[in-house]
């Protein structure tokens, strides 16, 4: 999936989630920042290398820092990245938000631009837990990914989605402390 | 209660007998013993008493986790798991360590330990979600292998569940049954897997959604930063002894090679690696080599013995595909592979090339290349079927039974080389506390040269397993190079091993990876981590002072429950050293160890003559009350001062 077709699966899947909040009026809905027509593309996101580039070895490590950068403790409610490891074969992967070109999170969230914002900047889909609805979750059941891409802090009742790290200095803490490597940050379009 | 940066709370405390659960405060024993082994040494002091038979009911079953267990420390997702060891002789209080995901999930299920009494009615497992624990029903899983149970109990209790299983093998009781991790990791000695399988258990899964508190969350992340080493060289071109790139081409129809086998590990792991081009790599920071994993898929093959080509050697002739196969069955069996692969099949080959071993004892033809004969004898060994009767009570158990005498101490004759010159072995690997050789001169894995293996030799006197039962020895450049110019009689020795043995202590306690840590150029990381982790500032030696304090708590345990004194110890270890070694064909001054044995015991606050520590020792470690039981009985040497 790596060259081919992720951005074109991306916009396929726009379209078609368009065309079905259209088909129900969705212009309605709209009262954050940005309109269905005028949201800023995301600059970047994080991808998995391909396996001829570099291997994930499985160890879980990306979740573990994104947790304790983020959460400052480490737990599987508490990462906004997620390990498929495959115990049988060596092809693991690493699910990331795809910042997508139409983020439906985002479009389903009810206080959009307050909760769920776009970095005006560099166009990154985040959360603002404190403006969040505690546990409203619809950000994560309108993420169209397969498992969404948003996790849910039980504790805490927030919802929790990669933002680039984009308080952080050095950018991703998942791409600094991979020790294979194989997780990088991708610009779009360029 | 203050907020728990570390530990997370609890103590599951469990008798399958009464089906009672219930849970003590971690903290109870936090401070002062971390986690990981050194909870289980006091869980072992306060449960464990004297000539309690390792399948009783009143044996524990302990599982143990540390403070750094599932955060992002390096390598810290390993656990411990321990009792009285069946496979140990005489049987003992031992452990093993297992890495994997499942000590992870205990703590993210609210748990620092695991300690399991008693004996269920019937087949059981215990289940932990999220601070509760049950004991279920597990009929249907009795007779299972070890993979099949751990699919079953993820349809059962979801994809997400962690589990530490066991096999027919531990069903059976054997002596040599493991514990498997779902990611097929092994707490492979000590014969837990029999134990377990004693008490009617046949797993304990785990499902966590909670997590595990970071007192100081940049700091362990610049720390890990800092551990985390990243050399430019491109391992595919560098001409390491220990890559088997050379053998792996294959159509091997399972995976080939593990991943890396624990959690948050930053290892360089080679083997996952093959044929990937890459500029850059992490790791690399053990002191010879970066992982143990790269050695499990092939290691027994036969250039492990590190010969010259063209070596004459009694053995089977694996390949890394066929040995394969045989580390999948025996995984699946639920057996001990280092025991099998390393003392049991090279003791039985040898003897079959010896005429001591024939298809009249064994009960069919030895024949080490054919696969059906490794199936036959796994087989045979996991369900106690005719010679595997035997076998399933372990190598050393075995040769007793069959006569010491004759099976114990035959020297291979055949040819050997090493260097160039002819080197004489033993038909017998087995030799301390009942235990395959490992590492230490002589056996299956000789290529310790002397005086290397002396510090071995000190180190396996105290303990309760085969030597270098936390990793192989670790010391830095400098001070192993001014003990090998005065081994005997030098203070570097002592020093090297008691630093080694409070290091063990503490990695395993914390827990990190054996392999990786101490790290010979960066001795101050566990602290560090442990700093950070917990907000409890503390300092490379007082961690060490800690280490101390559970080597010589272990040590009670062993003088309280097992008649240790020096003069068993030494009597166990020496027969092995007495041995020429298998590089230079050097044996053990017995005269001039003495003296070497003399300054480890003053170096520890030990009595000479007895090997006791003194009451002066346990008082300074803080372990007054273990002094004082260990007086009521006669136990506290005679220094004049009890």
């Amino acid at each position: 999936m790596s060259q081919i077709s992720r951005r074109e699966f991306i916009k396929d899947a726009g379209l078609a989630l368009g065309g079905l909040l259209a088909g129900a009026g969705a212009g309605a809905l709209y009262t954050g920042q940005y309109g269905a027509a005028n949201v800023p593309e995301a600059t970047y996101r994080l991808v998995q290398l391909d396996a001829s580039e570099s291997a994930c070895t499985g160890c879980g490590t990306c979740e573990l820092v994104c947790a304790v950068f983020h959460q400052g403790a480490a737990g599987p409610s508490l990462r906004r990245i997620w390990l498929e490891r495959n115990e049988t074969g060596l092809n693991c992967r690493v699910l990331t938000c795809h910042q997508c070109d139409y983020p439906a999170c985002y479009y389903a969230c009810p206080v959009k631009g307050k909760a769920l914002c776009i970095d005006t900047a560099t166009g990154t889909r985040y959360i603002n837990t404190a403006e969040c609805i505690d546990g409203c979750r619809k950000c994560i059941e309108a993420c169209p990914m397969e498992p969404p891409r948003i996790n849910y802090d039980p504790v805490n009742r927030d919802v929790l989605m990669c933002d680039m790290c984009r308080s952080r200095p050095g950018g991703p803490a998942c791409v600094e402390f991979c020790p294979s490597e194989c997780l990088k940050v991708e610009g779009f379009g360029v | 209660m203050s907020k728990l940066y570390g530990w997370v709370g609890g103590i599951l405390d469990v008798d399958l007998s009464e089906g009672r659960i219930s849970v003590v405060d971690t903290m109870e024993y936090a401070l002062k013993y971390i986690g990981g082994k050194g909870l289980m040494h006091r869980l072992a002091w306060e449960r464990l008493s004297r000539g309690t038979d390792p399948f009783s009911p009143d044996n524990c079953l302990m599982l143990s986790v540390g403070p750094l267990t599932g955060t992002p420390a390096p390598t810290s997702g390993r656990m411990e798991v321990g009792g009285i060891s069946p496979q140990s002789i005489p049987e003992m209080y031992s452990h093993s360590g297992v890495g994997g995901w499942f000590g992870a999930e205990l703590k993210y299920a609210g748990f620092d330990g695991v300690s399991i009494r008693g004996m269920a009615p019937s087949p059981c497992y215990l289940r932990i979600i999220d601070g509760a624990a049950e004991i279920m029903d597990a009929r249907h899983l009795w007779g299972l292998g070890s993979y099949a149970t751990r699919d079953e109990l993820k349809r059962i209790n979801g994809a997400n569940t962690r589990s530490l299983v066991i096999g027919p093998a531990g069903e059976n009781r054997s002596r040599i049954a493991a514990m498997l991790t779902d990611s097929g990791n092994a707490a492979g000695q000590g014969g837990f897997g029999g134990v377990a399988g004693s008490k009617n258990l046949k797993a304990v899964c785990v499902n966590g959604s909670g997590s595990v508190g970071i007192a100081h969350p940049e700091e362990l992340l610049a720390r890990r930063s800092e551990i985390m080493r990243r050399p430019t060289v491109n391992p595919l071109v560098s001409d390491s002894e220990m890559s088997y790139f050379g053998h792996s081409t294959g159509t091997v129809p399972w995976k080939r090679f593990n991943l890396s086998c624990t959690q948050a590990c930053d290892r360089f792991c080679m083997p996952a690696f093959v044929d990937i081009p890459r500029a850059s790599r992490a790791g690399f920071h053990c002191s010879d080599f970066a992982c143990i994993g790269q050695m499990g898929a092939g290691w027994q093959q036969t250039d492990q013995f590190g010969e010259v080509p063209g070596v004459e050697w009694p053995l089977w002739q694996q390949n890394i595909e066929r040995g394969l196969e045989v580390v999948e069955l025996i995984n699946d069996l639920g057996l001990n592979q280092y025991e099998i692969l390393g003392g049991m099949v090279p003791w039985i080959v040898m003897s079959a090339h010896e005429g001591l071993l024939s298809e009249k004892e064994f009960g069919f033809q030895i024949e080490p290349d054919n696969p059906h004969w490794w199936v036959k004898l796994l087989n045979g060994i996991a369900y106690r079927e005719g010679f595997g009767e035997l076998l399933a009570e372990g190598t050393t158990r075995a040769i007793n039974i069959l006569g010491k005498e004759k099976y114990g101490q035959t020297i291979y004759t055949g040819k050997r080389r090493f260097s160039g010159a002819d080197m004489p072995t033993p038909v017998s690997l087995q030799q301390a506390w009942g235990y395959a050789a490992h590492y230490s001169g002589r056996g299956i894995n000789a290529s310790v040269p002397f005086p290397d293996w002396l510090l071995r030799a000190l180190t396996w006197m105290t303990q309760s397993r085969d030597s270098n039962n936390d990793t192989h020895h670790r010391s830095r450049a400098e001070d192993l190079k001014a003990f090998r110019a005065e081994p005997y009689r030098g203070e570097y020795g002592p020093r090297m091993a008691v630093w080694d043995e409070h290091r063990s202590e503490i990695k395993c306690s914390l827990t990190l990876c054996d392999w990786a840590f101490p790290i010979a150029y960066y001795t101050s990381a566990e602290a560090k981590l442990f700093s950070a982790v917990t907000g409890i500032d503390t300092s490379e030696e007082e961690l060490d002072f800690i280490g101390e304090r559970l080597k010589n708590l272990q040590r009670a345990v062993l003088i309280r429950n097992n008649e240790r004194t020096r003069q068993a110890e030494v009597a166990e270890i020496l027969p092995f050293f007495r041995r020429p070694d298998g590089t230079t064909a050097t044996a053990i001054d017995e005269n001039e160890f003495g003296i070497l044995v003399d300054n480890y015991y003053r170096q520890r606050g030990w009595e000479k003559s007895t090997g006791w520590p003194t009451r002066a020792k346990y008082n300074q470690l803080g372990l007054d009350d273990v002094a004082g039981e260990l007086q009521k009985l006669g136990k506290l040497p005679d220094t004049g001062q009890n």
